[in-house]
């Protein structure tokens, strides 16, 4: 094998290995955290079943949310690695950004369409199909969102 | 036959290079999660890790207790350095860049 043959082989090696340790890293997140995140954000939309003054129902929202994000980031800082920030490339927000705003979408418009058919407890119905759905694509949006297109 | 400036036989050998390569892409890795991923045994790993760590390119910080103990590997700024310097030199083989200078 020639010098340059190796070098090639080297740098598909550094690729593929970096790609298995940033997969590793988003399946090792730390899932006592993540779990509590998911119940903070189910929470934060089932909060809007419960009768109370505009403001209060504000800050119930916001504050669940907020716990949500504190856990979420737990997850990812108590988890098996921790990706280096070399790795958010513009690609990266972009995927997360995209990601961010389809659920947000989402979300939203599920939220109006259930105060629209006055569904019983249909907000916590809605935030447990939400939760379901952020588990089983959060890992997917990851993958996507740092893995680096090699030549 | 040139070698192209930052090529660094230490990082050079396939374990070690794939070893380099996911530290890199990380803040920091718990040892598990780097014996398992590189498919080595403990004291393989640890002999790679140990090389690293005398060269100065990677640290280890240990967490906890009993169970919950956890051993965190990250590569130091240098060990960092010598990584991207390693990648840019192996760049420049496959691009046969200019940028070389002659082997000692």
């Amino acid at each position: 094998m020639s010098h340059i043959d190796d070098a090639k082989a080297r740098l598909d090696a550094i690729g593929r290995h970096q790609d298995e340790v940033v997969e590793a890293a988003t399946r090792g997140r730390h899932r006592g955290w993540d779990a509590a995140g998911a119940a903070a954000a189910w929470a934060a939309i089932a909060s809007l079943d419960v009768r109370l003054s505009e403001a209060l129902g504000l800050v119930a929202v916001v504050g669940a949310m907020a716990v949500a994000l504190v856990c979420f980031t737990l997850a990812g800082r108590r988890g098996r690695a921790v990706v280096h920030r070399s790795r958010m490339t513009g690609r990266t927000w972009l995927v997360l950004g995209v990601a961010m705003v389809v659920a947000a979408g989402g979300a939203f418009g599920a939220v109006r369409l259930i105060e629209r058919l006055d569904v019983p407890f249909g907000h916590t119905i809605l935030g447990g199909v939400a939760v379901a759905v952020m588990a089983l694509t959060s890992e997917a949006v990851n993958r996507a969102a740092f893995r680096r297109r090699r030549s | 036959m040139t070698t192209p400036h930052g090529f660094d036989e230490l990082i050079h050998p396939p374990t070690r290079l794939a070893l380099m390569s996911m530290l890199a892409a990380t803040e920091w890795a718990e040892f598990v999660l780097l014996r398992d991923t590189l498919k080595l045994s403990d004291s393989a790993l640890s002999k790679q890790v140990s090389t690293l760590v005398d060269a100065g390119y990677a640290r280890i910080e240990k967490h906890g207790a009993g169970r919950r103990r956890r051993t965190l590997v990250s590569l130091t700024p240098e060990g960092r350095a010598a990584f991207d310097g390693h990648v840019a030199a192996l760049q420049a083989l496959v691009n046969q860049a200019p940028l070389t200078r002659s082997e000692d």
